[in-house]
């Protein structure tokens, strides 16, 4: 108990002396420090925050110290974040191998593949791409058919992966490959890294109702890919996927957390759009009684959150928890946007009216861009089968 | 916000206690012959001697300290069983306004008596068809009591009454109300009973030409509004709990029903569409939990600010029960709405207890209000 006050005054102390005051400000998509041979900083502070913390190890405050991690415990990893938010500090890194590829390696990887790729990973030196669904492998993502042969010293890979998220500018890709097409099909799967500069790789954005392209689709033609870049064994993918999918619905949910940033709170758009009458109230009373509901219902995701971190640190495994956070996490972050663009009015209603302001076109696109959060990384239906069967025990068809 | 073992133990010493002498259709027996007191008087003496009143009440008062989580788990479990007793309004209302508004030596006295198991209380506060303790009205003229107040659960088996009154003020200022303390066959006194759909009951309470003696006073002088409010959110958090007992007890039984049912030839537990419904209602049910377990935390870390808080509870506490009791009827098809299966005594419950403390619209509001907005 001391120990962990102890660690909380020296982490504010270290954070209030090394967070630039721009760094505090809440961070807008442009300004994101995205990993990678081509990142790109849009300020010095920016730039000096983030070496501080990887320096410190801090864009991976969990994973161990030798390979340049934080090493901190899941208690301190929780002061820190607090800390962090209190301040309101900015992210320093962000990249999909930190989020989901690190721990999966960290569990499933050869000694040589952490060594090579995780202090690149802390360090933000390589972007990474995540190679799952297919066009005809969605939900059923087990039926998956990108061809990886074993021909000799390499693979040679052929297919197509899609909702690659920013592929078109990430410099390796992590990707289910079939191994063995003749076995019932989770057991023909493997995880494979590939160099997104190998001959015979090429990337397609995909344009959204958004408007944006994050995600893209790639192609593999005659890919060759070292037997070295093979993580977990062969035929073993599967059981490497489930892990990482723990951290992507985690990164899902977590997601709420690290858009809200950029958003107005719902409650001042409210009060500064609609206004309050002579008692303090807002003047339509119905949108009211919405707002209060929505603002109880991310309370109670907020304390679900502690109660699981709680349990985890009593040691407690099997709790059925866990399963619940994505699909009620997005669900609340889906109506917080259809509320926020209903206080907007006529005037919500455009990605690019240059009249609208900056911040109210971010309103439209994000509620436009989050529609895409109960599909990815599992779309609710499934999560909702799974709870079924899983929480509850309910009988299979 | 988890138990710690010692409160784990208690918890499970209850569980196997409830199990084992408050079978649910208890509460059948008591609708169809209602007893004089509302409950049956072995279970609370059971309950008494195994130390249950005493669970939250300070130690320098003769309770046990265990604190609100262990009080908390408590009541979830009575949920479970409907379990019909004097619990709530003894030990978890009145007690808590006893401790909030009455001076050192009252409390002294009284939550020792409350603690020993040795007398109950009833607590009136409505006095419209909605809760709405600012709304109060009845005051003090000359020391005399005349008017009424209505829903006041379980007095008919209660020795005391704590009463608001108003003081001073308009109705619906915080400032200018007061509790009194009578004894409920104090002269002026009539209850009228009235039974409610879930087998229990709550009387009308009419005082007329009622004599009020100073020491029926809580404290020396009135104390503040936010102490009444803190004592009424602990309250309402700890009903949350109980409220979720019911609504835990509906979705497994529901469960084990869709498990165990067959038509078409397979269980229809393994329809997708039943599947996705019980889904929805674990995640409402654990959220709704989550927000219950942060709020009786809350009160173990002596936050007093907890108006916000306790309003968020109940309101996600009575719409998880207000949708998982409508849910579990309807998913236990034409057996469902029989009598005889106990399904529909939750829901009767679950309606009561959207009342006590506010219904969804009173909290909504309050919460608005306590967040400036």
């Amino acid at each position: 108990m001391e120990d962990i006050n102890a660690f909380r005054e020296e982490t504010r102390a270290w954070l209030e002396a090394n967070c630039p005051e721009s760094q505090r400000q809440p961070i807008v998509k442009e300004e994101q420090i995205w990993a990678g041979k081509n990142r790109q900083f849009p300020s010095e502070d920016a730039k000096l925050w983030f070496e501080r913390m990887r320096d410190k190890g801090w864009t991976a405050p969990t994973w161990p110290a030798e390979y340049g991690g934080g090493g901190l415990s899941s208690e301190q990893a929780r002061v820190l974040e607090k800390e962090m938010s209190r301040l309101g500090c900015r992210p320093p890194l962000y990249d999909l191998g930190l989020w989901m590829l690190g721990p999966a390696l960290l569990a499933f990887g050869s000694e040589e593949q952490k060594q090579y790729h995780i202090p690149k990973i802390i360090r933000g030196e390589v972007r990474w791409a995540q190679g799952y669904s297919e066009p005809s492998a969605g939900s059923d993502l087990a039926s998956l058919k990108t061809r990886a042969e074993v021909k000799g010293d390499h693979f040679l890979v052929n297919g197509t992966k899609i909702w690659t998220t920013q592929a078109d500018k990430a410099d390796w890709i992590f990707t289910l490959v079939r191994t063995d097409p003749d076995v019932p099909k989770q057991q023909g799967i493997s995880f494979l890294l590939i160099d997104m500069e190998s001959e015979g790789v090429s990337t397609t954005p995909i344009k959204l109702i958004s408007g944006d392209s994050e995600f893209c689709q790639t192609f593999f033609d005659d890919v060759k890919v070292p037997m070295d870049n093979l993580v977990g064994g062969l035929h073993n993918g599967w059981s490497v996927a489930k892990e990482l999918l723990k951290h992507e619905r985690k990164l899902m949910s977590n997601m709420e957390s690290m858009v809200q940033k950029e958003e107005i709170s719902v409650v001042d758009l409210a009060k500064d759009l609609i206004g309050l009458d002579s008692q303090g109230k807002l003047r339509d009373s119905s949108l009211r009684s919405e707002l209060a509901v929505n603002s109880m219902n991310a309370n109670a995701l907020e304390h679900l959150g502690e109660r699981i971190f709680f349990e985890g640190k009593a040691g407690i495994r099997d709790s059925v928890l866990p399963m619940l956070i994505k699909v009620l996490g997005t669900r609340q972050l889906q109506a917080k946007d259809e509320l926020l663009i209903s206080i907007l009015g006529n005037g919500g209603l455009s990605f690019d009216d240059p009249l609208l302001s900056p911040s109210h076109r971010a309103i439209v696109s994000n509620w436009a861009y989050n529609k895409a959060h109960t599909i990815a990384g599992g779309t609710s239906e499934i999560q909702l089968n799974i709870i079924a069967k899983r929480a509850l025990g309910m009988p299979s068809a | 916000m988890l138990l710690n073992e010692e409160q784990r133990l208690l918890q499970q010493s209850i569980a196997e206690f409830l199990a084992d002498q408050c079978p649910v259709e208890d509460i059948r027996n008591l609708r169809d012959e209602p007893t004089e007191k509302g409950y049956r008087e072995e279970l609370w003496q059971s309950m008494v001697e195994l130390g249950v009143p005493a669970v939250s009440i300070a130690e320098d008062f003769g309770g046990l300290g265990f604190g609100y989580l262990g009080l908390g788990a408590i009541m979830q479990d009575m949920g479970r069983h409907l379990a019909a007793s004097p619990m709530f309004s003894t030990v978890v209302w009145a007690a808590n306004i006893i401790e909030q508004c009455a001076s050192p030596s009252q409390q002294a006295e009284w939550l020792a008596s409350i603690a020993g198991g040795e007398v109950c209380y009833a607590v009136a506060i409505d006095e419209g068809r909605h809760f709405d303790p600012v709304g109060t009205a009845l005051s003090v003229d000359n020391h005399q009591l005349n008017g009424k107040k209505v829903f006041v659960l379980e007095a008919s088996g209660a020795d005391y009454l704590l009463i608001l009154v108003r003081t001073a003020g308009q109705v619906g200022d915080t400032e200018g109300l007061r509790w009194l303390r009578l004894a409920v066959d104090h002269p002026g006194i009539t209850l009228q009973r009235r039974p409610l759909m879930d087998g229990r009951n709550a009387c009308d309470v009419q005082f007329e030409a009622c004599e009020i003696p100073d020491e029926a006073w809580l404290g020396d002088s009135p104390a503040a509004w936010q102490n009444t409010q803190f004592a009424l959110d602990k309250a309402t958090i700890v009903l949350a709990a109980e409220m979720l007992g019911g609504c835990r007890e509906l979705l497994e039984r529901t469960v084990a029903y869709l498990s165990e049912r067959e038509q078409f030839d397979v269980k229809i537990g393994s329809f997708q569409a039943l599947q996705h419904r019980c889904a929805q209602m674990l995640g409402q049910l654990e959220m709704a939990q989550s927000s219950v377990q942060k709020g009786l935390a809350s009160i173990d870390y002596g936050v007093r600010q907890l108006t916000a808080l306790a309003s968020q509870v109940k309101y996600l506490a009575n719409e998880c029960y207000k949708h998982i009791s409508n849910e579990a009827v309807q998913m236990h098809g034409g057996m469902g709405v029989t009598d005889e299966v106990e399904i529909g005594l939750f829901l009767k419950r679950g309606r009561v207890c959207q009342q006590i403390l506010g219904d969804s619209s009173y909290h909504k509001d309050t919460y608005a209000k306590q967040l400036g907005f």
